[in-house]
């Protein structure tokens, strides 16, 4: 050949090599290849990867056509037409109770937010009197509130997909959410404590009972101190890792019972 | 079926494009080493850049239009499509029959389809600026044991997808949320029929990384089975350690469930001692098996660019496995 290089200049096996070793064990001849390059192989995290990168797909390429793939869009293909029949019904189905339900909240009766509500607040959406969380945390917001948590009896009534999440549990990692829950006191800080072992950057979500997003926060150790104000209301929050959800809780924001409060 | 390739007047006989078709189908690019699931339009590119040469030099447009000889043709195919040929003379060439391929590379790596099309963009703009001469100046057919064009070619697509990312930098290699919790389902429970194949998938990228173990993938396989408390047959045990004793045999094929990590290194390396001559400690044992425990969670992970793999979704998977792949194992002739 006109250049023979088992390895590269940086120690690992050259393109040649690794191109021998894929090619090798798609033909189940592994054994026979040079004492050198299997041995290398058999210690070095980094060309096994470019090995099994390229073997695999090749492998896979060989089989029938589409079974390649492990990307989202190659298994949709592979879906049993049953199921996606199913499916779409399941998606139609929903459509329609989620069209009948802002239906019917867009003609019930609107709740008294002058009596049950806070009386001061400048912005439409929340008041937002002070500081953001908690600096022991560490925490940043990392999404401005977006919507009125509303009031009135729509806003305690529970929202049935957050519902059944609740008490739900991250396969791999155990999360105990510890507070808020029941009723916590308008215009009091709320304080999110939970226990994990999860190692990642957590991020915390309140949602309100529509299922969106008021807040998120990247948080570090609990607790965490949520020093903004809530509408009355019922809400929901959930605690994620960045490849996890791992728990949903909830927790209720009890309408002022003084003009002081 | 190839697509017919026309050119103004350059219009060549059915029989001719026949033989074209099965000299190229035959000789030069069997389907056997370029799958046509890979290279679905081989037949058009070859074709196209077969007539373009031909067309340019008369006597051999002459030669190929009036001749409808097999043998002339393959002879006239031979020197100007054979892969040789196109990597000396046209390397773009091997490129553009290798797009197909290298899409589909990229799409089973990258799970960003938006990114996707940039990326098998740049990767054939630097295989054309530079890699390509690289191949042309290294890659020799008449050396013996020398691997596939196709398979150095991905080799070398796959380490210039590599240098993109590190490039780029913006995204790493993770957070496929759908293929994760996904895959996170199938490992868990991983006995529906539905997701049979899934699972068969994963014993099969497992069974590849084991393979990369070579020698030592025997006691890979036998350790790993005793630290996630998977019974082990006699068979297994005599695969790893031929020679071994009937009280060895016990030690190994008993049932570990009730016992500490600690303990059950403890009862095993003297076997293992014995055996590969050596006086190692247990835990020398135990941290070596869990290094190889993590590293192949690692290149699961990483084939899956997501983290999907825990060690106790390896120890499924190894339950998995095991019961799939030990009857293929013994077919393969291993001792």
């Amino acid at each position: 050949m006109k250049a023979e290089v088992l390895f590269g200049p940086d120690g690992h096996l050259s393109e040649w090599s690794a191109a021998l070793c894929v090619d090798a064990l798609k033909q189940g001849n592994y054994s026979s290849l040079a004492e050198a390059i299997r041995g290398h192989v058999e210690a070095c995290f980094h060309c096994q990867g470019v090995i099994l990168d390229v073997q695999l797909f090749l492998q896979h390429a060989g089989e029938a056509g589409d079974r390649v793939l492990n990307t989202p869009e190659i298994r949709v293909r592979r879906a049993d037409p049953v199921f996606v029949r199913l499916a779409a019904a399941v998606a139609v189905l929903a459509v329609a109770l989620t069209l009948f339900v802002l239906f019917q909240r867009s003609h019930s009766p609107v709740g008294n937010s002058v009596t049950t509500g806070p009386t001061d607040i400048s912005s439409p959406s929340v008041q937002r009197p002070d500081s953001g969380p908690d600096a022991r945390t560490e925490a940043e917001p990392v999404r401005q509130p977006r919507m009125s948590a509303g009031s009135g009896d729509a806003s305690f009534s529970p929202n049935a997909n957050l519902e059944s999440m609740i008490g739900s549990r991250s396969r791999s990692l155990s999360t105990q959410l510890l507070a808020p829950a029941g009723e916590v006191p308008y215009s009091h800080d709320i304080v999110f404590s939970w226990e994990t072992t999860a190692r990642d950057p957590l991020q915390l979500k309140i949602l309100s009972n529509r299922n969106e997003v008021i807040f998120a926060f990247t948080v570090g150790d609990p607790p965490f101190v949520f020093r903004e104000r809530l509408f009355p209301g019922l809400y929901y929050w959930k605690l994620e890792s960045r490849a996890d959800l791992l728990a949903v809780g909830k927790f209720s924001v009890r309408p002022a019972t003084s003009p002081t409060e | 079926m190839a697509k017919r390739i026309d050119f103004p007047g350059s219009t060549i006989s059915d029989q001719n494009r026949a033989i074209l078709s099965e000299v190229i189908d035959g000789l030069l690019y069997p389907p056997a080493i370029y799958n046509r699931s890979l290279f679905p339009d081989l037949h058009e590119c070859l074709t196209h850049h077969f007539l373009t040469e031909i067309r340019s030099r008369p006597a051999r447009w002459k030669l190929f239009k009036d001749v409808g000889k097999r043998s002339a043709i393959a002879k006239l195919a031979t020197e100007v499509l054979a892969p040789q040929r196109l990597l000396e003379r046209h390397p773009e060439m091997i490129v553009l029959i290798h797009r197909r391929c290298i899409e589909r590379f990229v799409a089973y790596k990258h799970h960003y389809a938006g990114e996707r099309t940039d990326i098998v963009q740049e990767i054939i703009a630097r295989l054309l600026e530079r890699t390509m001469h690289k191949i042309r100046e290294r890659f020799d057919f008449r050396h013996g044991p020398a691997p596939s064009l196709t398979s150095y070619l991905l080799v070398c697509v796959r380490n210039l997808y590599m240098d993109l990312l590190r490039e780029a930098k913006s995204r790493d290699m993770r957070g496929t949320e759908s293929l994760d919790s996904g895959m996170r389902c199938v490992v868990e429970r991983g006995a529906t029929p539905f997701e049979t194949l899934a699972m068969e998938e994963e014993s099969e990228k497992l069974d590849a990384i084991l393979a990369l173990y070579d020698r030592s993938r025997k006691k890979v396989e036998l350790s790993l089975k005793i630290k996630f408390r998977l019974r082990i047959t006699e068979m297994e045990a005599l695969r790893c350690f031929p020679g071994l004793a009937a009280e060895e045999l016990a030690v190994l094929t008993r049932d570990f469930t009730q016992t500490t990590d600690q303990q059950v290194f403890s009862i095993i390396v003297p076997v293992f001692n014995r055996h590969e001559e050596k006086t190692n400690a247990s835990d020398s044992l135990r941290k070596w098996i869990h290094i190889k425990a993590e590293e192949i969670v690692a290149h699961l992970n990483r084939l899956h660019a997501a983290e999907v793999y825990s060690m106790d979704h390896l120890a499924t998977l190894m339950a998995w496995h095991s019961r799939t792949f030990s009857t293929a194992i013994e077919k393969r002739g291993q001792p």
